[in-house]
This record gives structure tokens, sequence and C-alpha cells, in this order.
């Protein structure tokens, strides 16, 4: 269950529970054998004492769970593997989380279908302007919000019809 | 750099998408498609929320049901994941739990399509979240 696109997902739930406008999101494949990730807000930032306590599960502003279970989980994903999570945020600003997974490591946990889930958090979440890179060898693919939306028109973003678009575009790349 | 290859083809889909659900009235009035959202925090994730918003996506474009789906951070029905929420057009919203990947195909064939509130999905009452 925890994929590499059930990470994505949640670090990026993350931002937008940081009230963020605009999300990037970018994926490295350069590296052979190496996934990389790089998720960018402008929500609301953390101090340097809440960064650093990301590690611990009972660090949560959630007032609906005691615990936070999203960076932990991911921490324990990458390090496994040998990767990192590194965390930059600064208040009032915004937040950077990168993460690495070697993936042809032993306890390397599966990609999970990215593509969907990239396409289902750009459509579903209409307002935030996401802004997505994926990085292969030899080119980089990007797809913005705003560009997709400016082509609909008046057609909400929403649409089953433009997800299923915008996932089978990423498909060709991740 | 690569861009979306085929700007073209989302501008073809775009014009059917107004002339197959008449989208040009409908929508300057949001009300008349149906709304859904998916919870979205660690939890409805863990619990295959991902998969639900999926089956949905899928099915409501195999039947060509004029739907807009989108995502919600935590409802804060943690042990009821994955959660939902449907407005119908000219409806108060209803919040469904447990909507595996069976049970949205049940709940559109069902609630969506036929209005009917099966017994095996328990709208949960906006005022008890647990
Ligand atoms: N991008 C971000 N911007 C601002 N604050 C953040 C960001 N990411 C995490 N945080 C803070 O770190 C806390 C811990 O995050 P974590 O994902 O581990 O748990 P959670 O989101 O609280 O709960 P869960 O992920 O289990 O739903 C959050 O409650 C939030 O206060
Ligand atoms: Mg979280």
């Amino acid at each position: 269950m925890k994929d590499i696109a059930f990470h994505i997902s949640d670090i990026t739930e993350n931002s937008l529970g940081a009230g963020a406008t605009e999300i990037s999101i970018e994926i490295d494949l350069r590296t052979p054998n190496k996934l990389e990730v790089i998720i960018t807000d402008n929500g609301c930032g953390m101090t340097s004492e809440v960064v650093s306590s990301l590690s611990n599960p009972f660090y949560t502003t959630r007032t609906t769970r005691k615990v936070g279970l999203g960076i932990p989980f991911l921490i324990q994903s990458c390090e496994q593997t040998g990767g990192e999570v590194v965390i930059e945020s600064a208040v009032g600003k915004g937040t950077l989380v990168r993460f690495s997974i070697l993936t042809s490591h032993i306890d390397a946990p599966p990609k999970g279908d990215i593509a969907s889930a990239l396409a289902m958090l750009m459509t579903g979440n209409p307002s935030i302007e996401f802004s997505i890179n994926i990085h292969l060898q030899n080119e980089t693919f990007l797809l913005k919000s705003s560009e997709i939306k400016s082509e609909l028109g008046d057609i909400p973003i929403s649409f089953p019809q433009v997800t299923l678009f915008i996932e089978s575009q990423l498909k060709l790349f991740i | 750099m690569s861009k979306v290859q085929s700007l073209e083809e989302l501008r073809k889909m775009r014009d059917q998408l107004r002339n197959d659900l008449d989208l040009r009235e409908k929508s300057n009035d949001p009300e008349s498609v149906i709304q859904i959202r998916v919870s979205m925090g660690t939890c409805g994730i863990a619990s295959g929320a991902k998969e639900t918003m999926s089956t949905l996506i899928y099915e409501l474009n195999r039947q060509k049901i004029p739907a807009v789906i989108t995502q919600s951070g935590c409802m804060g029905y943690c042990k009821q994941e994955p959660t939902i929420e449907i407005t119908m057009p000219n409806s108060e919203p209803i919040i469904f739990g447990h909507v595996n990947s069976d049970r949205a195909n049940e709940i559109i064939e069902k609630y969506i399509k036929n209005g009917e509130l099966v017994a095996d999905i328990i709208p949960i009452n906006f005022s008890t979240p647990y």
C-alpha cells in the first residue's frame, strides 16, 4: 500500500493542508536505479523547530487524530532503501520536501500508479496551480494546471474525461 | 522541453464535452452537474481512496454521467475511510463511508442513477464525525 504514488499524494496533501495555492511536483528519473521527488509549495511553512520534530509521529497539527503519520512513513520508505528525506521550510513562504528512493534496493517500495495519482491531484484540486515536471534522461516533460485550464475554457478541469486524458499523457513518461 | 504533445486532442475533447453534455449552458449552473468529493487524508489514501477515485472517474466517464470529481482533505472520518461526499443536483450533500471500488460502483448504480440509499451504504450524519 505504501508505494511511491501513495507518498506523492500524501506529501502533496500536507501542502494542500498548509493552504498552498501553488504546488510543484518534480520527478527526477535521470539517475539510474534512483527516483527522486521534489514537492514544493507556497503554503504556511514551518519553523525550524517544527521541521526538526517531523520524524516524530507525535508531532502533528491535525486535530482529528493525535499522531501524524505521513512524514514518518515517508522517512521509513526512503531510508530503508538507502535514500533520504530532506525538508526545508520557512514560515509564511512555503515548504520543500525532497525524497529519494533507491529503486533497485530489495526493500524499495513499488512505484504504484504515479500517473494516475498526479492526474487526480491536478484535476481533483481545481483551484490549485500545479506544475508537474518529469525529468527523463534526455527530456523533461512539463504539465501545468494553467495550460490545461486555458485549453479547456469553460469546461471544468475536474471532469473525469480530463483526468483520464492527463493520466494518459503522463503514462507516456512515468 | 516537451509539453503535452496533444493539446490538440485536449481541444477536441473540450468541444466534444460541450456537445455531449450541452455544457455551455450547464457550466453556468454548477448545480446541474453531480459533484463528488473524495477524502484524501493520509488515512483515506492508505485505505484506498485513490483506487476509489479512480473507479469513479473511470465509470462516470464510461457511462457518460456528467460529474465533477474533486479531492478534499481529511473529512475527519478516519475510521470510515475511504469516504466520499456526493451532491446530486439541487440536493443536500450525503457522505458515504467505507467506499472501496465495489461500493463506488454500487453507489453509482443505486444512488447516482436511481436515487436509492442501499442498506449497507450508510450515509454518515454530518454532526457525528466519529
Ligand atoms: N508542506 C507543509 N507545510 C506546512 N506544514 C507541514 C507541511 N508538511 C507537514 N507539515 C506539518 O507537519 C505535521 C506532520 O505531518 P505528517 O504528514 O507527518 O502528519 P499529518 O499530516 O499531521 O497527519 P497524517 O499525514 O497522518 O494525516 C503536520 O501536521 C503539519 O503541521
Ligand atoms: Mg500528512
